[in-house]
């Protein structure tokens, strides 16, 4: 059986097995209350939340954009084990608070925090939609990072077969349906499935390195092919891997499908049980797709940037060749691949539905009708992310650090505002205004750097010193239910 | 419970900054360590420290407390 005929049918029992899930998922649903649709009810276990964590905060751009960074950078993208470990710390600020007022005010999304904690009037509710903003926009980029990949990932798979642009849009049509019958059950249940995959994937593929040159021989051969690539940083680089671990460690917190999920825990004992092993998780994730990257540096010479994200692929066809077991071997990572960059997909809709249903359009998130509204925002987003992702002109680790660049300057209001009792909606939405300005005229202007910082860490930097000092000045709103 | 949960975020954040190689010239030739140049693999170790304290910090993190009685 040829490469792509055996990957088309991988992907097809693939894609059975998670219609089936969904089906199941549905069928389990209690109500059609948000609560049930967009935290199922509540209840999800060790396992289930362990691998649906895993398998929304690694997707595409790890098994994809990360390899082609390693590529890029060498050894040094050795930080990326790093700042994913700084999101687990990260939520070492928010989650201890979180966590409870969750549990007894029944939050179903991060706006439902944002109204009981700046008031339900007023600049409270403006800075729940403004914060609302800032993650769909963030969450968009997200989701046209997913597409692209999983557009790269089927043309490799079906070596061709399925053509880009009809795997981009039959796959993101897969996506919605399962994601609006089954919810977050289906997408959780779906993503413990595509987590398992990605795991086995990763195993095989570090066996696959490791059985190759070795580990020393590949330093040796990457060093004769690129000096740079096995060189400790630079003064610049170590920079920015400081501002790397600042931005993933506060930006990334700001996830709403990852906040989500820790308002759909069962119990505190399982959140706090997944948290432990996620912390553990880079080091079988990140630090091998570096390795992938790099055993990808002798192999093909001078890619470009976007080529670049293609070499995960371009090493897994190399591999299929070296014999039949290889090649099913290859086509299982393929999948994995393809698992990943889809349960991130589905939970990014998912939230996305819900965020802009009950934050942006302000419905009441305890309304059943609220989950209907949540599902027909996902499809209107999913057909505009569609749109961009047909025409890609930006890499993968571009799209996921713009994303963060926006996403981070919602980290103060969260962050400060749960520990601190004086910060003030108004001070939050200042700095947000600030820090936003910033970002965007560094955009405009394509500065990506500054002093070695990203242009998103600078920028919440002054977003958090401008909402502090409002927040110390301004004039205390008791009728809002503000604290002096 | 408390202090212990200080104490490994504390040490966290300084494995984070130990785990930065300041002290390799990048215009050396590194040596070979467990199969990483020498700098990538103290890194590495650095960042393996900060899993097993976030695993200490989690385990210690009361996550059932008293959520206040208002904003």
């Amino acid at each position: 059986m040829s490469f792509g005929l055996l990957g088309t049918v991988c992907l097809l029992v693939y894609l059975v097995l998670l219609v089936g899930l969904a089906e199941y998922a549905r069928r389990s649903r209690k109500d059609s209350t948000p609560s049930d649709h967009f935290l199922a009810g509540r209840e999800l276990g060790f396992f289930v939340l362990l691998l649906t964590l895993y398998a929304t905060t690694y997707s595409g751009n790890s098994l994809l954009g990360y390899p082609g960074e390693g590529y890029r950078r060498g050894y040094a993208w050795i930080i990326s084990t790093g700042m994913m470990m700084s999101l687990m710390v990260g939520y070492q600020i928010l989650i201890p608070k979180l966590r409870p007022l969750s549990v007894r005010e029944n939050f179903v999304t991060p706006g439902d925090w944002v109204l009981y904690r700046y008031g339900k009037e007023g600049a409270g509710l403006v800075l729940r939609s403004v914060l609302a903003l800032l993650m769909v926009v963030a969450l968009g980029n997200y989701l046209l990072a997913q597409l692209q990949a999983m557009g790269h990932v089927t043309g490799q798979v079906t070596n061709g077969l399925v053509p880009y642009s009809a795997a981009v849009i039959g796959l993101a049509g897969f996506i919605l349906i399962y994601e609006t019958v089954g919810g977050m059950r289906a997408v959780a249940w779906t993503d413990a499935v595509q987590g398992v995959l990605m795991l086995l994937g990763l195993g095989l593929m570090l066996y696959w390195i490791s059985q190759g040159e070795g580990f020393s021989e590949l330093v040796r051969k990457v060093g004769d092919v690129r000096p740079s690539a096995i060189a400790a940083p630079s003064d610049m680089q170590r920079i920015n891997w400081i501002s790397t671990i600042l931005l993933v460690g506060i930006g990334a917190v700001m996830y709403p499908q990852a906040i989500q999920r820790i308002f759909a825990a069962r119990s505190s004992a399982s959140l706090r049980r997944a948290l432990v092993w996620m912390g553990f998780l880079p080091l079988t994730t990140t630090f091998v797709v570096m390795l992938l990257g790099i055993a990808a540096i002798p192999r093909f010479s001078d890619l470009g940037t976007l080529e670049a994200d293609r070499v995960m692929p371009m090493l897994l066809a190399q591999w299929a060749a070296t014999g039949v077991v290889w090649q099913l071997f290859a086509v299982l990572v393929f999948v994995a691949a393809l698992a990943a960059i889809m349960s991130t997909a589905d939970s990014v809709l998912l939230s996305l539905g819900s965020i802009i249903a009950g934050d942006v359009l302000g419905r009441n998130t305890a309304d059943p009708k609220t989950t209907k509204t949540g599902k027909r925002a996902a499809m209107v987003v999913m057909l505009i992310a569609l749109g961009f992702a047909l025409f890609p002109t930006l890499s993968l680790w571009r799209l996921t650090e713009l994303k963060l660049e926006i996403l981070v300057q919602a980290a103060p209001a969260f962050m400060v505002g749960i520990h601190w009792k004086k910060f003030k909606a108004k001070g939050a939405l200042i700095g947000i205004g600030v820090g936003v300005f910033i970002a965007l005229v560094a955009l405009v202007l394509d500065v990506r750097r500054i002093w070695g910082l990203h242009v998103g860490v600078v920028a919440v930097a002054f977003n958090f010193a401008f909402a502090v000092f409002f927040s110390c000045i301004l004039p205390t709103d008791r009728s809002r239910g503000e604290t002096p | 419970m408390k202090l212990i949960r200080r104490g490994a975020l504390i040490g966290i954040g300084l494995l984070f900054i130990m785990a930065i190689p300041w002290f390799w010239d990048p215009n050396e030739k590194p040596e070979i360590i467990f199969g990483l140049p020498d700098w990538a693999a103290w890194s590495l170790l650095c960042f393996i420290g900060v899993a097993v304290l976030n695993a200490i910090a989690w385990t210690f993190t009361d996550l059932d407390g008293d959520a206040g009685d208002g904003p």
